[in-house]
């Protein structure tokens, strides 16, 4: 496990369904755990 | 992702919206979403654009091809994990995330082979540090 305390990225990011979403939208309003699949399956 | 989806109850209940970030286009990520019931919001990043912005690792040739990793992945079929469909670069190592409502990333799990997971438990754990 790796602990750190830099400020995450932010980009525009497209979702599934087509809409584009700003990730940093995404921790706003609540703890975002991003999790970067290897595959999909 | 079974493991993830039996404890989404415990992120919910922690506060956190869990996203998932996978290499298919947007039209491959809402099959991939409808077919295995996918809880989770997923980021379509073909382009493997935001895994190379968190920096997340690349297997090289020779440990695509090393014994332990044709192991492990023998071992996980085992406990019940699918094969899954190899979509985007196979050499693409995956990676946890965890980012505070301020945006400071308070947790990072960069895998060092494809089958270095953290499990729920420690994720759920380390979410304590983000409230």
């Amino acid at each position: 496990m790796n602990n750190n305390i830099n400020k995450a990225f932010d980009a525009k990011v497209t979702m599934a369904d087509g809409a584009e979403r700003l990730l940093s939208d995404l921790w706003k309003k609540q703890p975002l755990v991003l999790i970067f699949l290897r595959h999909l399956g | 992702m079974a493991q993830l989806r039996q404890k989404k109850q415990y992120f919910d209940r922690a506060g956190a919206q869990v996203v998932l970030v996978g290499m298919g286009t947007p039209e491959e990520s809402a099959a991939f979403e409808m077919k295995f019931d996918i809880p989770f919001p997923l980021i379509s990043d073909p382009k493997r654009r935001l895994y190379r912005t968190f920096g997340l690792k690349m297997l090289s040739a020779l440990g695509l091809l090393s014994p332990s990793v044709a192991v492990k992945g023998i071992l996980a079929i085992t406990k019940g994990h699918t094969v899954g469909i190899p979509i985007g670069d196979v050499r693409q190592l995956p990676g946890v995330f965890i980012i505070g409502t301020d945006g400071r990333i308070v947790y990072s799990h960069f895998a060092n082979d494809p089958s270095d997971h953290p499990d729920p438990d420690t994720i759920l754990e380390a979410l304590k540090g983000a409230q």
